[in-house]
């Protein structure tokens, strides 16, 4: 659950626009991470601050935000280093001003500042993150993907059949060079999957609605049944009610193990969408008296 | 990285690094391709790019990064100064 951006900046329901900007820039003065270079914590404040203000200082997405069409992490950036990560490397805007002051301690500092420079060149290259959007297909059955970062070059993703949403994949030494003799960081891509139009997953498991006709319901036959990984046939028994669940083993996403998910067909009857004389005929003749509210009547 | 991605990566216009860098505020190597930008160099115009949106005007864009670069020197010193003392102490203790 993510936290009220409201809160997060301190401000009514009702607050201006105008007072909005003004507590995003009282508490990013106060919580930048570039002007806190000794607070962790100062960070992570930061990027609430931050994220809240991206929603609610923009009046369009702050409408759409009170009217719950888009929730608070809609407005998530992309992450990026501080200034005050590199201060411990060698970097042409270093400054050793600031001590002269000092007097005799100068020739100490000096050479503290030569040495700090030789004994911190070496520094593991950064992580980069990605976010990767797959369709429901390609996450349940795998699949190379290529991802274009943001310089311009491209990366080979190899999917995991059964990758699922929120996973993280990590790929070794993609990520940013390291400084001397440091190893490069790892590219981190989190994995969005978009829904599908009749596949729904839940866990392993995959769960689709299956129309089948009267007649179908009644006397039973094989019906074409859609999977992730193409039809298969499916023999529905003779007196099928709706929502009568038929497991098809094995036909879910692949998990970690090497086994795979279920897939679950939810049987629907459907009639002829126009009307067809004939069955009502037939219909009309059929003295059933079975009634399917006994239960919803007593 | 060249102009072109930095310009990106940074998400300012070619206008602002032009004048940034002429400022000072940004040291690029230049290099024969033309001027060659660093991981600190971005997140320096990162850091440039907030202080103007908070409202910091460009006269007091070049005091904060004086101020903040000093800070990070003297965050150094302290460090290492902290270090010696801690190797003292424990080269006393051995004794």
């Amino acid at each position: 659950m993510l936290a009220d951006p409201y809160v997060t900046l301190g401000v009514e329901k009702s607050a201006s626009q105008d007072e909005i900007q003004k507590a995003y820039r009282r508490l990013a003065k106060k919580l930048h991470p570039d002007l806190n270079p000794g607070n962790r914590q100062a960070e992570e404040q930061f990027k609430n601050v931050t994220a809240a203000y991206d929603l609610l200082g923009d009046a369009d997405k702050r409408a759409r935000f009170d009217r719950g069409e888009i929730d608070a992490s809609g407005a998530e950036r992309p992450a990026h280093r501080y200034y005050r990560d590199f201060s411990e490397g060698a970097s042409p805007y270093s400054s050793d001003a600031g001590y002269e002051d000092f007097g005799d301690a100068d020739e100490i500092l000096a050479q503290m500042f030569s040495r700090g420079g030789r004994a911190r060149a070496h520094m593991r290259g950064a992580d980069i993150r990605y976010r990767l959007e797959l369709d429901f297909l390609e996450a349940v059955n795998g699949g190379e993907r290529q991802v274009v970062l943001p310089d311009g070059s491209a990366l080979d993703v190899n999917i995991p059949a059964g990758t699922r949403e929120g996973q993280i994949l990590r790929l070794r030494g993609k990520g940013r060079p390291g400084l001397g003799d440091a190893s490069t960081g790892d590219a981190l891509i989190e994995i969005e999957v978009r829904p599908h139009r009749i596949f729904t997953r839940k866990g392993d498991d995959i769960h689709i609605d299956l129309p089948i006709s009267l007649r179908e319901a009644v006397l039973g036959g094989e019906v074409v049944a859609p999977t992730p990984a193409g039809k298969v046939m499916m023999k529905v028994p003779k007196w099928t009610n709706t929502n009568a669940v038929l497991r098809l083993k094995g036909k879910g996403a692949r998990r970690l193990d090497g086994t795979s998910g279920d897939e679950f067909v939810t049987l629907k009857i459907m009639l002829p969408e126009k009307p067809d004389p004939e069955l009502e005929k037939f219909v009309a003749g059929w003295r059933g008296e079975y009634s399917p509210r006994q239960a919803t009547e007593s | 990285m060249l102009s072109r991605t930095f310009i990106l990566q940074a998400r300012i216009d070619a206008e602002d690094l032009e004048s940034w860098c002429a400022e000072g505020w940004l040291l690029p190597c230049e290099t024969e391709s033309g001027r060659e930008f660093s991981d600190v160099d971005l997140a320096r115009a990162h850091f440039i790019r907030d202080l103007l949106a908070l409202g910091v005007n460009r006269e007091g864009v070049p005091i904060v990064l004086d101020l903040v670069d000093q800070i990070h020197g003297l965050r150094r010193v302290a460090r290492d100064l902290l270090d010696t003392v801690k190797a003292l102490q424990r080269e006393r203790d051995s004794e």
